[in-house]
């Protein structure tokens, strides 16, 4: 082995070193499948719900089906393309990351266009993206080399140093989104920050801080007016079970109905009423889950929710068998951000999660966010074929032993 | 390498953490879920249904109401609208190029009309004929729609019109037999549910039910137009020569109490009847109520002559005035002592003769008497808002009541109550039911509430035909010449009843309503008809019932009369 000065490069050399020595191919072809399995459910609920939209009928029917076709196809090819990149050369880039997320958003701002009073949309002629969407993969990026340590490191603490840096990194993507303004997406991003510290090892003080300095913001920003009552409306609605069908509570009251009137295994495919009638606004995006809870009833939500439950459970446990920090924090980053969002989109439908405007991962109609999801688990496939040799199950155990 | 294992494990147990507590966010989601979609889901399914599905009004077709000959008196249209919402347009350029020859409106014009974006509701044309309306609605066009509207029309406007009634704004019978017959000309109207989106377009895909309308009966009257129409333009001149405040006819058939015509003026034109006086839409024949007067001399003398307390050829001996009680009756041309027989009492309408006959039978009788020709109570024809009249009784009375009744005053009747009670005499004896409805097509005669007993015999056959002699001398020499018809017989009686004053103390000098009715032939009573002119004006003492209303009786009874030989 090569010794330097520079430690990192050295641990760099060793680690590609290591990559080359595995034995077996590590593909995991399940967690690929569970992806486009998802993702295929999702084209299908889109069909369904979108196929009599007025907008669709100059188009045709299947308008947003072939639409998401092609982003899933897009997504499939970046997919394909980043598992020939060891993502630890992605780490040593990551400033470039940093830079396209902050531009992106600050392009957003200056060239953007609004869609519900948030200016979160570029049109790029042929389609538009969400640069937010994206964003957030390259945030945990950023994180992911800010917080990663060495392996010569041998504190379980990260230091003030680390916390501080990509605590101004996360700022940098928060403050830019808050501008936009797009509340909902904002507190994601928080929320994938805070989880990434957490998983870093960072010391329970500093998150406590954060969240103190967030929720001071919140306030903040609620007095001077920034922050709107209709938003915090909103976000409470959820807590009010007395909640009306007007105004604040329409969306949810709509949605629970929807989900409600399903039953146990739906009114079938094609065949939801609530959510093809229109009665559920946003119901081919933010609010896909309740077509899935209208026309395929619980089973079918259960389908939905084991399929993305077992995606997560793939992304954690690929973040905890890696070896090296960077892959740990990518893979639990991007695990943890499709937790956040099935959650709280989820659970926004049912009413026990604040009506935040985010879509369902890899089942809600938008390319934006789609194909950023592929752009996450593509880097945590990367994570998987490219760590160290070390036995999965030994690592599953003795960490499971632990916590126990 | 033992630092390796160490290295990251703070890290591990805190990404198991957060699956775990991803865990429990699983577990609360598939409760929740459980728990909306199972154990309440019965309830979010009727909210949802309550909300998507869309209840319909299907509406059947209103029948129509004919006259016995089959003219149409009461017609339903369908017409069809067609409207915009130009919201909802999106190319008005291209709708207009497609409709505007259909619609027969210039391309322009219709631009215009479906631009204007301020506007939800655009009528663009109504009565559309169907074919066009087809058309359009073929185009399936956005932001176009078509209605149909059924809109009740009456193409013999103002003829019969209380009769016929009108129905209201929301085709609901408001009057007459629009009223009387509500059920069975409405039908049963259809429903059908189908869903609608949040903007409450029909999805016609998903018709949930459909129950077809059905189309109400048709009602055919036994008016014959061509009577009423006579009928209501001799009333309309005798109202107008002698500036009368109304008048009203009746004319039935005397053997099976069918009513031919039942008019009045003035009258109003169904198809406006906003424009009109409230009063007017009143079926006069049935609901105006008066004081008979000497008319009603008929049933006095017959009731008299039926209960054997007076001869046909008894002889009285007429002072110019008679005193009963407190109040003192006189005849009107006459100042000396005559002497009269009970047919003569008829002819010349003896008021003095009259109160004699009266007193002979006594309260009771004669009380009994008017009870059985039908005053007091209503004659059960099929029409709303028939009034009964009033008849006291006789334990009430004050002790100068029957001179009053003797003369047709104290009591108030109808005019439909009148002639049922004329037409006994030239029946022979029966009183029959007046009826309206000749039949209701399909379907069953619902009547309401009047108990169908035939004719049934009130008097003697010999005493109905001595007072149908008196009667017919009454025309042929006595107050009723006017009513004479070349080569038939008729039987009449005049009346002239001076009105109650305003106030109600006495009577009132020159306001006074004067009538005549009658029958004939004589020989074979089939056409009866009574005819009232309330307050006709004109020089004193030629505003009489043989000189204003006999004239019009005479005109309607030759017409009936010629009529009746060729209707069915």
């Amino acid at each position: 082995m090569l010794k330097g000065k520079n430690d990192r490069d050295i641990s760099l050399i060793d680690d590609l070193n290591s990559s080359k020595k595995r034995k077996s191919f590590r593909f995991d072809i399940l967690f690929f499948l569970a992806v486009l399995a998802a993702a295929s459910f999702g084209l299908l609920i889109i069909y369904s719900a979108t196929r009599n939209l007025l907008a669709a009928e100059a188009d045709g029917p299947m308008y947003y089906l072939k639409r998401q076709s092609i982003f899933l196809g897009a997504g499939v090819l970046l997919f394909t393309g980043l598992q020939f990149v060891n993502h630890r050369k992605i780490k040593v880039f990551w400033w470039i990351a940093a830079a396209v997320g902050v531009l992106s958003l600050s392009a957003v701002l200056l060239f953007g266009y609004e869609v519900h009073g948030s200016r979160s949309w570029i049109d790029l002629g042929l389609f538009s993206i969400q640069p937010s969407e994206f964003a957030k993969v390259f945030m945990i990026i950023t994180l992911a080399a800010l917080l990663s340590k060495r392996k010569s490191e041998k504190v379980n603490n990260i230091s003030f140093k680390k916390v501080l840096l990509s605590t101004l990194a996360a700022l940098a993507f928060i403050l830019l989104v808050l501008m936009e303004p797009d509340f909902g997406t904002a507190i994601i991003f928080l929320l994938i920050f805070l989880g990434m510290l957490f998983i870093s090892g960072a010391n329970f003080f500093y998150i406590l801080a954060i969240i103190a300095a967030a929720a001071g913001g919140f306030f903040a920003g609620l007095k001077m007016g920034i922050i709107k009552q209709y938003q915090l409306d909103r976000l409470l609605i959820f807590l009010r079970p007395d909640y009306s069908s007007e105004g604040a509570g329409y969306n949810l009251y709509q949605s629970r109905m929807a989900i409600g009137s399903g039953g146990f295994t739906g009114k079938g495919l094609f065949m939801g009423t609530q959510t093809n009638l229109s009665y559920v606004p946003e119901h081919h995006t933010d609010f896909i889950f309740s077509v899935i809870g209208e026309e395929l009833g619980f089973l079918g939500c259960l389908l939905a929710v084991v399929l993305l439950g077992f995606i997560i459970w793939k992304c954690f446990r690929i973040a905890a068998s890696s070896n090296n920090s960077f892959g740990m924090l990518l893979a639990s980053g991007v695990g943890f951000m499709i937790t956040v969002q099935v959650v709280i989109n989820i659970g926004m439908t049912i009413g026990i999660m604040p009506i935040i405007g985010i879509p369902l991962p890899f089942i809600s109609s938008g390319g934006s966010s789609l194909i950023s999801m592929l752009f996450g688990i593509a880097l945590v496939s990367n994570v998987n074929i490219y760590r160290e040799t070390r036995k999965d199950h030994e690592i599953a155990y003795e960490d499971f032993s632990d916590l126990l | 390498m033992t630092g390796v294992k160490n290295h990251f494990r703070i890290s591990r147990k805190r990404i198991y953490f957060l699956f775990i507590l991803f865990l429990i966010a699983f577990s609360l989601i598939s409760y929740r879920l459980v728990s909306i979609q199972y154990l309440d889901a019965s309830k979010y399914r009727e909210f949802a249904d309550y909300q998507h599905i869309d209840g319909f009004k299907l509406d059947s077709k209103r029948g129509k109401i004919l006259d016995r000959n089959g003219n149409e008196l009461a017609i339903s249209l369908v017409e069809k609208t067609v409207y915009a919402n130009p919201q909802e347009i999106e190319d008005p350029g291209y709708i207009a190029d497609v409709i505007s020859d259909a619609l027969d409106i210039s391309r322009d014009e219709l631009t215009k009309k479906i631009s204007d974006k301020s506007m939800g509701f655009v009528y663009l044309k109504r009565k559309i004929g169907s074919e066009e309306a087809n058309k359009i609605a073929e185009l399936n066009l956005k932001g176009i729609y078509i209605e149909n509207e059924c809109k009740r029309y009456y193409p013999q406007k103002g003829l019969a019109a209380p009769i016929i009634g009108f129905t209201g704004t929301d085709g609901n019978g408001l009057y007459g037999i629009e009223l009387q017959y509500e059920s069975i000309l409405r039908g049963v109207d259809g429903r059908t549910e189908a869903e609608k989106d949040v903007f409450g377009n029909i999805i016609p895909e998903n018709i949930k039910t459909y129950i077809e309308p059905i189309d109400g009966k048709d009602v055919i009257l036994t008016i014959d137009s061509q009577i009423q129409f006579i009928a209501e333009r001799s009333l309309a001149g005798v109202v107008e020569e002698y500036n009368a405040c109304s008048a009203i006819a009746v004319v039935m058939d005397t053997v099976n109490g069918e009513v031919l015509a039942m008019a009045s003026y003035p009258g109003f034109d169904a198809n406006n009847y906003l424009d009109y006086d409230a009063e007017l839409y009143k079926v006069a024949g049935t609901s105006f109520t008066y004081e008979p007067g000497s008319t009603f001399k008929i049933v006095n003398i017959s009731t008299a002559l039926e209960n054997g307390t007076v001869a046909a050829d008894q002889v009285f001996n007429l002072p110019p005035s008679v005193q009963v009680s407190d109040r003192i009756i006189k005849e009107i041309f006459r100042t000396g002592n005559i002497q009269y027989t009970t047919k003569e009492i008829i002819q010349h309408s003896s008021n003095v003769g009259a109160v004699l006959v009266a007193m002979g039978m006594g309260d009771k009788l004669y009380w009994e008497g008017i009870k059985k020709f039908g005053f007091g109570e209503v004659t059960g024809i099929e029409l709303p808002g028939e009034e009964s009249g009033i008849v006291h009784d006789y334990k009430s009375w004050p002790a100068s009541t029957i001179g009053a009744l003797a003369i047709g005053q104290g009591i108030s009747v109808t005019p439909l109550q009148l002639l049922r009670a004329v037409c006994v005499i030239g029946n022979d004896g029966y009183l029959i039911n007046p009826t309206i409805i000749k039949e209701v097509s399909l379907g069953k005669v619902e009547d309401s509430g009047s108990e169908s007993i035939g004719p049934r015999r009130i008097i003697s056959k010999e005493t109905a035909n001595s007072v149908k002699d008196m009667m017919l001398a009454v025309v042929e020499d006595g107050t009723g010449t006017r009513a004479q018809i070349k080569d038939v017989k008729i039987c009449g009686k005049t009346g002239t009843a001076e009105k109650v004053n305003r106030n109600g103390t006495g009577y009132s000098e020159g306001r006074s309503i004067t009538s005549f009715i009658g029958f004939g032939p004589y020989e074979d009573p089939r056409i009866a008809v009574i005819v009232i002119v309330d307050e006709p004006r004109g020089p004193d003492k030629t505003v009489w019932g043989g000189t204003v209303a006999a004239p019009v009786f005479k005109e309607i009874m030759e017409f009936s009369l010629e009529r009746i030989k060729v209707l069915k």
